[in-house]
């Protein structure tokens, strides 16, 4: 077989695999990644859609239910801020009474972190497996995005951990925020001092860590949430850890772990939505990833064998 | 309290999808995309062994040759140019999800793709990563040696050797597809 017919077996071989994308999608893909200016009404019983992905045995649902949601249009975001502040008493005392007031469901739950970017008071409260989170703004502005169903029982003393965040969580494209705002929340070891969010829409931003939580939000879309890239730190000497998630609509088979000073996880995805990572000196591990429509029930928790610590 | 989440367009503000029809070179562009995209899809595939990053990549470089189109088009020969942003796409992708699949994604039955072909993929697969690129380069996007050299930052002579070898592999390796070694 000469080389010419070698190379011709191999096109028809390869022939078969084809890049099922038409040029529109291209376009619109080359577009930078932001909102748009104009904005109709929406109803206001959508259903929230959300992506969630949780790391480490974690599966922790937001949003089964939306209301108040009232942020303005991009223009007033331009108070907002990449670094985070504390939020001084009487504001949060406002917001919080403003949030609660949209929707009582996240009101029973603990605070895990406030900040204040600009005229915005974020207050993300957490529960076992319940998460809420509220935006609120200046004036009559609100989001909120209030807590799913319970899927797992609290896990709240996380130890120190090669793997430091442990649970992210962002709402998904579908969602009535996915067009406003990008929002990552989620865990992080008590080893992790900083966490920055690195996504094609905003200035690196520095997340809020509080009580084993991290959270951060920024002008921009789901959709930049989903490709952003969140970077832990950790004490002086500690690692540095990596996470993105390469392609929403494969969100299932491409969640990233990735450790840029020691080697990368290697990591498969199976098709029970499972993560397999694993390391030279440590045992494989089994995470669970979610992804989907945060409404409804989850799927359980699952676990390897010898337990989900 | 008023309920205003809003309803987005999907149209960049103050453009429509006429007017990216409209783009100088929009036609150009889609031709090129067309005629392209399959090739390139399957060389970052056969390179990376991935085929979802391979997607994601190709995807990518072409949205990116769209971007600017107006320089990328000119060139003697875009397909180089944006199967060396892929290849880097996906190599960027690599180093945090390293796991390759180790067989090629199944092959449907057709008419034009006999045994001896799907026997080839699936040699041509288990080829060291560098023999990889370089049938991808060479022979699935038919660039020439100093074009793919370019494209794996490679010297011609490198690309011209790793090809000679992936040649020789193949060929001591091939069978009719039926498991008959070929002479």
């Amino acid at each position: 077989m000469n080389d010419g017919d070698l190379a011709e077996s191999i096109r028809r071989g390869f022939s078969q695999y084809s890049l099922e994308c038409p040029v529109e999608d291209i376009i619109d893909r080359s577009r930078p990644r932001t909102w748009p200016r104009m904005a109709v009404p929406a109803v206001s019983a959508v259903a929230v859609a959300a992506v969630a992905l949780g790391a480490l045995l974690l599966a922790m649902p937001i949003g089964g239910g939306m209301s108040g949601s009232t942020l303005a249009p991009e223009r007033a975001f331009a108070s907002w801020t990449p670094e985070p502040a504390p939020v001084p008493a009487d504001v949060l005392a406002d917001a919080k009474a403003r949030c609660d007031a949209a929707d009582s469901r996240g009101a029973g739950l603990p605070l895990a972190a406030t900040e204040q970017r600009g005229k915005y008071t974020l207050i993300f409260r957490a529960d076992g497996g319940k998460r809420a989170v509220c935006i609120a703004g200046p004036e009559d502005e609100l989001l909120v995005l209030t807590p799913g169903p319970a899927a797992d029982p609290p896990r709240e003393d996380l130890p120190p951990t090669f793997f430091p965040i442990t649970e992210m969580v962002f709402p998904g494209p579908g969602n009535p925020m996915a067009d406003r705002i990008g929002l990552v929340a989620g865990r992080v070891g008590s080893n992790v001092a900083e966490v920055t969010i690195h996504s094609s829409e905003a200035k690196p931003v520095a997340a809020t860590i509080s009580r084993g939580y991290f959270v951060a939000w920024w002008p921009g879309t789901a959709d930049g949430a989903a490709h952003a890239t969140i970077e832990a730190r950790g004490e002086a000497g500690a690692s540095r850890a990596t996470f993105r998630m390469l392609r929403e609509d494969t969100s299932l088979a491409e969640f990233v772990q990735d450790s840029v000073v020691e080697e990368p996880f290697p990591a498969e995805m199976t098709p029970a939505a499972t993560l397999l990572l694993a390391r030279a000196d440590e045992p494989a591990r089994e995470i669970v990833v979610y992804a989907g429509n945060m409404e409804g029930d989850f799927p359980p928790v699952r676990c390897p064998p010898e337990g989900c610590g | 309290m008023a309920n205003g989440f809003p309803i987005l367009s999907p149209a960049l503000p103050g453009t429509t999808s006429s007017d990216a029809a409209g783009k100088p070179g929009h036609a150009s562009f889609a031709c090129f995309y067309r005629d392209a995209k399959d090739a390139v899809y399957q060389a970052v595939l056969l390179a990376g062994r991935h085929p979802a990053r391979a997607e994601d990549a190709a995807q990518e470089a072409f949205a990116k040759a769209y971007v600017r189109w107006d320089e990328v088009g000119t060139y003697a020969n875009p397909v180089g140019w944006v199967v060396r942003v892929a290849l880097n796409e996906a190599r960027s992708a690599a180093r945090v999800f390293r796991r390759e699949r180790s067989d090629p994604p199944d092959l449907t039955a057709t008419p034009d793709v006999g045994p001896l072909d799907r026997e080839l993929v699936r040699l041509v697969w288990r080829l060291p990563a560098r023999q990889r690129q370089v049938i991808a380069l060479r022979i699935l996007l038919e660039l020439s040696t100093e074009e793919a050299a370019r494209a794996l930052g490679i010297s011609p002579g490198t690309v011209t050797a790793h090809l000679h070898r992936a040649l020789t592999t193949l060929r001591s390796q091939i069978t009719d597809g039926y498991g008959r070694q070929l002479r």
